[in-house]
């Protein structure tokens, strides 16, 4: 579909990914309504969509996917949603994997009802999850990968994933499912592995990394995820199909904490800690599909997007510490 | 399972559930039932409420309620759920409350509480349409209905418990089960419902054009495989295992079987609309429930059909008192 005058809703709108989407759509000429609970797992979000305030083709609407009203109420006139809103956190959702099913599973399917009922929708793209697919079988990931999640996080996204296409082949809805590979980038979260190690460097402690370092994931830099994303929304073939959306390299964790190590000039040793349950050995994404259906072509290598972040994140400190101290 | 320990069957008092009930009291394992009575029957536990039968009317959506009750229990088989691929494109989000949060909340129970087995009933509706047949374990889950989502998710669920939190899980995907105490109609399954229909003097009704495929497998092969998942030495926890009879029918062969075990052949069946979220065809490879659990079914269509037409036959005469009773015809039953 064409995008330009298109009325997009972003759940998620103002979380890292969703709020670098919203920025993209506005400049592609869409109209935007970002719809987010600023849900207490971490703060400074507002941040994220401040400087989009007084555009007239920005709004913003506080509100849970979990709530029916709400949903129908902002898809109203919209033509495409972007479902980003998610429960994130591996480790997190292992202490509360009720969250995790309540927002990534539940919530996801009152969206897919909402856009069902919704008589406008022309496009729903749900953002899933590399983590869906648990210890690799192969080398690489393609899509067809057997999908073994390993922690409640995983399941939660592929049971929103299931419940997409299950929607798609049910009930005819629109929907195209990404799966994200480790993406990083400027608003990252505070729980994603540059940003822990880069906070612990600039405060002078050693970044810490579960297990023995080996562990590598294909890092994969947010404007690239929200290049793919937009695409998916735009491709006439991708309604009911899934893609994977990696940059197509991985970097073991030790290798990742000495460049950030080295990025800030510090005299400093990772340091290993146990490896948490649940965790998985390696994402390496097969992006063929993608590159081929969506003409999806990632830019950012690793070593220019960590320098990007890094910029960002010394920036950004003061700002998200003094929105902390003002939640508490 | 070791001796003595007591099993919680939730779901116990609907149609799997019961016959498992029934096993294990028959067997002399003390046993609980936690059921809402949403769809399940007291009177299907009707045979082991003199064995000593606890009775917990409780939600599986209600976690607090959910722990109190598993504290009394060492093993769990799971069989409570909203078991309809039509009802979940009506309610998705009603049964994946039922079927993947109702899950997770005994999960996060039976950790709590240190339960030692967890057995759960999946569904062959976690694969969707397969290319290739049988389906096999090893295969890709794609499935076409939010029922078989929701079954998928709860599966997934009982996989990570394993790894994550160390809960002995053993998932096992039912196909097509059937036997007596199955409730008929737009909800159930098919094989009550024709039974039913024939015995009514009406014709069967085949939702698309018959030539849909299943792997229809009696209840007590089903009762058999959780008694060997309860026992099984070897279960490390985070199993999934197909549970079948291992043959395939179209359901417009079974029209047929169904009509000539009434002795009214001459019943040709109706076709109506395809169903939304229904599969093309269905059968199974169980031979990793053979390898690993001792699993064989040991009941025939032609059996089991007979079986359940007997069990019909005398509710029938329970319920109505007098009126015609459902006999299978000796000439086919053999």
């Amino acid at each position: 579909m064409d995008l330009h005058g298109a009325k997009a809703l972003v759940t998620g709108g103002a979380g890292f990914i969703g709020s670098t989407l919203v920025d993209s759509l506005l400049r592609l000429g869409c109209t935007v309504v970002a719809f987010d609970n600023f849900d207490p797992f971490y703060s400074g979000k507002e941040a994220n969509v401040r400087h989009n305030l007084p555009n007239p083709k920005f709004s913003l609407v506080r509100g849970s996917i979990l709530d029916e009203k709400s949903l129908a109420q902002v898809m109203k006139g919209v033509d495409v949603v972007f479902h980003l809103a998610g429960q994130a956190g591996v480790r997190y959702c292992i202490e509360n994997p009720i969250k995790a099913e309540e927002v990534n599973a539940m919530g996801t399917l009152h969206v897919l009802q909402a856009v069902r009922k919704a008589k406008t929708i022309k496009r729903m793209v749900y953002a899933s999850s590399s983590s869906i697919f648990g210890n690799p079988q192969k080398p690489m990931l393609n899509e067809e990968h057997p999908q073994n999640p390993t922690s409640p996080y995983g399941v939660s996204k592929l049971a929103g994933e299931k419940y997409c296409l299950a929607f798609h082949e049910t009930y005819g809805t629109p929907v195209t499912c990404l799966r994200y590979f480790s993406v990083y980038g400027p608003r990252g979260r505070p729980d994603q592995v540059v940003y822990s190690f880069a906070k612990r460097v600039m405060a002078g402690e050693p970044p810490v990394i579960y297990g023995d370092g080996k562990v590598s994931r294909d890092f994969t830099f947010v404007t690239d995820i929200v290049g793919g994303t937009v695409l998916a929304a735009m491709a006439d073939e991708s309604p009911g199909e899934v893609f994977n959306l990696g940059y197509g390299k991985d970097f073991p964790m030790e290798a990742v904490a000495r460049m950030v190590i080295r990025s800030f000039g510090a005299d400093l040793e990772p340091k290993f800690l146990e490896a948490y349950k649940g965790d998985f050995p390696k994402t390496l994404c097969q992006n063929a599909k993608a590159r081929s259906v969506l003409r999806w072509s990632p830019q950012v290598d690793f070593e220019t997007g960590v320098a990007e972040f890094l910029e960002w994140f010394k920036g950004s400190q003061g700002l998200v510490q003094a929105d902390a101290s003002k939640a508490r | 399972m070791q001796k003595g320990s007591r099993v919680l069957v939730t779901g116990g008092a609907g149609f799997i559930g019961s016959h498992i009930v029934d096993r294990l009291t028959e067997d002399g394992v003390e046993v609980g039932v936690l059921d809402n009575f949403s769809t399940g029957d007291a009177r299907n536990l009707a045979k082991s409420s003199n064995r000593g039968l606890i009775i917990h009317e409780a939600d599986i959506q209600d976690y607090e309620a959910v722990r109190k009750v598993i504290r009394e229990y060492k093993v769990v088989v799971h069989q409570a759920a909203l078991v309809s691929v039509a009802r979940s494109v009506e309610e998705p989000l009603k049964v994946n409350g039922v079927n993947a949060t109702g899950t997770l909340n005994l999960l996060r129970a039976a950790v709590e509480e240190k339960v030692d087995r967890f057995v759960y009933a999946s569904s062959s509706s976690v694969y969707g349409d397969t290319e290739t047949l049988p389906k096999k374990e090893s295969m890709g889950t794609v499935p076409s209905s939010p029922y078989g989502a929701s079954k998928l998710a709860a599966e997934n669920y009982c996989r990570v418990f394993a790894k994550v939190y160390g809960l002995k899980t053993v998932s096992l995907r039912y196909f097509n089960v059937y036997g007596p105490r199955q409730k008929g109609g737009f909800y159930s399954g098919v094989i009550p419902t024709f039974i039913r229909r024939v015995h009514e003097g009406k014709a069967p009704v085949i939702f698309g054009d018959g030539l849909q495929t299943r792997d229809f497998t009696f209840v007590q092969d089903v009762v058999e495989a959780n008694i060997l998942a309860l026992n099984g030495p070897a279960i490390k926890g985070g199993e999934v295992y197909n549970i079948a009879a291992g043959g395939t029918i179209s359901v417009n062969e079974l029209a047929l079987t169904i009509a000539g075990l009434l002795g009214k052949s001459d019943l040709a069946p109706e076709h109506t609309e395809p169903r939304k979220g229904d599969i093309r065809r269905s059968y199974a490879d169980v031979s990793k429930a053979r390898e690993e659990l001792g699993y064989r079914p040991r009941f025939s269509l032609a059996q089991g059909l007979a079986e359940t037409i007997s069990w019909f036959s005398e509710e029938n005469e329970r319920e109505a008192g007098k009126g015609p009773a459902i006999r299978a015809s000796n000439a086919e039953r053999t």
